[in-house]
């Protein structure tokens, strides 16, 4: 009777859902960020609370329900991740980036599998039993989850040679994780007596979904980029980018071949045939997507599960995130220090491979469907509960290492720049001054002496009095008759735009379009007039230029030190 | 430009003040008689202010106190001679004032006023004109001479 009081998810609508989801992750990534913790374990840990694991407000048929959504999340992190893989990379650092793939990949591979196998062996005393559990979960853990560890790197604008290559293995190791899956599921049938153990036919099945997607990514692109070209408006732009990811992810559904991969290829392509002109539909995608990647890692969070675990598969999940932490750190380590890659590679990229999710859990899905329950309901549950710890404490190791590797906010645009700063980062604090008594001979040597065009005017107590704009100089020097009549009193006006240090650059740059003056004077209070800076608008936009310019320098000189030295 | 648009009968005259603070007060409230100048104190401060930080005796005689303020609604000029002379003027050469031209502007005439301000200058600096203006006997001749000079 009192039925309608008891709230449970089947009453509330998928849009409710979305809604409480997409709201609660972002005031929960906020509350994360002020603790510097990554914005996506917000995002996760607000799911843990409303999922499965916490008060169940999203049940298992409500995040079924929106699967679809999260196919469509991965597409666009797929795109977004494609954009930024240039082959020019692959061209010079190929070599080295399938080293450390290799590497980093077999080393997860074999620790996971070791140690399993190890555990497996130790509860089961089953020999074949404790393999086929090994390298069926050592195959799982050489996966590293794009999404989660891309995400922090957007949030840090990172940029830099460990950037690059985080971005080139995350994209690439789900493909070597799918193959060494192939071949560890045929060679464990065999170990078990599973069905029929046919290596070559169990090989082909994700070769097929390696190449279609790789296929269909392509295709996509060739296509996406005639589309461009032909279209009229940014609205049009973002309509025609949207609609192909969907398409895209579609079709990889219809044909069940790799998702993230066939977007990836997707956005490389367009990125790579058209960089100029697909920056604009990439930018778009990118202000769209902010609701998208919460509702996405909202529900990673809601579905992770840390039911049914017992003292095995505890046991079995604390071997497999051991393996794999050591065997991703090492591994990196050495792939990175064998390929030539720099210091900061060779120390940093191995703490930014913890992430695991989509590809894991999906293996992990297909592994219950594949093999007898004991098997694979066990490495579903380790699976999940694994990727709970991982997804928790990846992303803050990711946030560690770019920071140690000196690689944050250096992938950055003037308008990154503009809203980053407030206006004491760039003001003029000791700027060149007027007094109101300089005659009109002292303003012209100003003028010719220095290279701004806008000066503020003081009196003795450094009191803002006001401004001498170079249109006004210009006007006064058309009268030369007034030269010995003239001080800077007679010539300034008064200040058009007024702020204080504290001021973000962006209101600033605002109230300067708003009264059309391109200089700022900065005062120590609203009331006051004590002058506190001065932004001569010209000058501050070479500043912020030659800044950008300085990072995108200094990453890249990294990438050419890293070419130089292959063998290092 | 029309220099006597900005004057008028009643803004010219002759100063009798001593000193140079009287003479400037007096061509103040001359000034103050236009119903642009919509405030009198605000102007002689400003004025005073102005003139603290470089005298605006130009030499030949002459001084040009002028200042551009927000309570001003548009351009006006006052003309007063002072026959004896103001030697505590301050002027560049050092020698007395004896015609002051005062030219208060609004705040947003910054070009309007650097025209006037030299327009008056290098009329000024016509002895021929400067003479006229000394001799005249009355407001109205003062007037007639900046009206014919256009």
């Amino acid at each position: 009777m009192f039925d309608f009081l008891n709230i449970h998810s089947t009453h509330l609508n998928l849009l409710l859902i979305v809604g409480i989801a997409i709201f609660g992750g972002t005031l929960g990534a906020r509350l994360f960020k002020k603790l510097r913790i990554p914005q996506v374990v917000g995002y996760v840990a607000i799911g843990l609370v409303l999922g499965e694991s916490g008060i169940k407000l999203f049940d298992h048929n409500l995040v079924e329900a929106l699967r679809p959504f999260n196919y469509f999340a991965l597409g666009v992190i797929g795109f977004m991740i494609g954009g930024e893989l240039r082959l020019e990379i692959f061209r010079k650092y190929g070599r080295q980036l399938t080293i450390i793939l290799l590497v980093e990949g077999l080393a997860a591979f074999f620790a996971v599998g070791i140690l399993v196998t190890g555990v497996t062996l130790l509860f089961t005393n089953n020999v074949p039993l404790s393999l086929a559990f090994g390298m069926v979960l050592g195959a799982i853990a050489s996966a590293t989850a794009p999404a989660a560890t891309v995400d922090v790197l957007w949030e840090l604008r990172s940029g830099g040679p460990l950037t690059t290559t985080i971005l080139a293995i995350v994209a690439l190791d789900d493909g070597l994780a799918l193959l060494l899956y192939a071949f560890s599921a045929s060679v464990a049938d065999g170990l078990i007596g599973n069905g029929s153990a046919d290596l070559l036919k169990a090989l082909f099945g994700p070769i097929y979904e390696l190449a279609g997607a790789v296929i269909i990514g392509v295709a996509a692109g060739v296509l996406m980029n005639f589309l461009i070209r032909k279209a009229r408006d940014k609205g049009n732009s973002l309509a025609l980018t949207i609609g192909l990811v969907f398409v895209v992810i579609g079709l990889t559904l219809m044909l069940q071949i790799d998702m993230i991969l066939a977007a990836m290829c997707l956005g490389m392509t367009v990125a790579n045939l058209a960089p100029k002109r697909s920056r604009g539909a990439f930018e778009l995608v990118e202000s769209f997507a902010p609701p998208i990647y919460t509702l996405f890692f909202v529900l990673v969070g809601a579905r992770l599960t840390l039911v049914n675990m017992t003292l095995w598969t505890s046991v079995l999940a604390v071997a497999y995130v051991i393996g794999r932490t050591g065997g991703k750190m090492l591994g990196a380590r050495y792939g990175a220090k064998w390929g030539g890659a720099p210091e900061t590679v060779r120390r940093y990229l191995g703490p930014c491979l913890f992430s695991q999710a989509g590809v894991a859990i999906g293996l992990a899905i297909l592994a219950t469907q594949h093999f007898p329950p004991e098997i694979g309901q066990t490495i579903i549950i380790v699976i999940t509960g694994t990727t709970l710890i991982v997804q928790l404490l990846g992303p803050p190791s990711v946030r560690y290492a770019i920071e140690r590797a000196g690689e944050v906010g250096m992938n950055v645009t003037v308008e990154d720049l503009i809203s980053s700063y407030r206006v004491g980062d760039v003001m003029d604090k000791d700027p060149v001054l007027l007094h109101e008594h300089s005659p009109m001979h002292e303003i012209i040597r100003v003028f010719s002496e220095h290279n701004f065009l806008n000066y503020p005017v003081v009196d003795s107590d450094k009191n803002l009095k006001g401004i001498i704009t170079f249109q006004n100089v210009r006007q006064s020097l058309a009268n030369a008759i007034l030269h010995h009549l003239l001080v800077a009193d007679d010539v300034m006006e008064r200040p058009a735009a007024l702020a204080t240090a504290n001021m973000s650059l962006s209101e600033a740059v605002e109230l300067m379009n708003e009264v059309g003056a391109d200089h700022l004077a900065v005062v120590h209070d609203n009331d006051g007039r004590a002058l506190a800076g001065f932004i001569d608008r010209p000058a501050m936009m070479r500043a912020i230029t030659a800044e950008v310019l300085r990072r995108t320098e200094k990453s890249r000189s990294h990438l050419e030190l890293q070419a130089a030295q292959p063998n290092q | 430009m029309q220099i006597s648009k900005y004057l008028s009968v009643d803004r010219c005259g002759f100063a009798d003040g001593a000193t140079k603070h009287e003479a400037i007060n007096e061509i103040i409230e001359w000034a103050a008689r236009s119903p642009d100048v919509t405030d009198p104190h605000e102007l002689t401060q400003a004025l005073w202010r102005r003139e603290g930080l470089m005298s605006t005796g130009i030499g030949l005689g002459v001084a040009v106190p002028h200042v551009r303020i927000p309570s001003v609604k548009k351009m006006v000029m006052a003309v007063a001679i002072h026959r004896d002379g103001l030697p505590d003027y301050g002027s560049m050469d050092g020698k007395p004032v004896r015609i002051l031209v005062l030219i208060a502007a609004a705040g947003g005439q910054h070009a309007e006023y650097l025209q006037l301000l030299s327009e008056v200058v290098d009329l000024l600096k016509k002895d021929p004109f400067r003479e006229s203006l000394l001799n005249a006997e009355t407001p109205e001749e003062i007037y007639a001479l900046f009206c014919a000079e256009q």
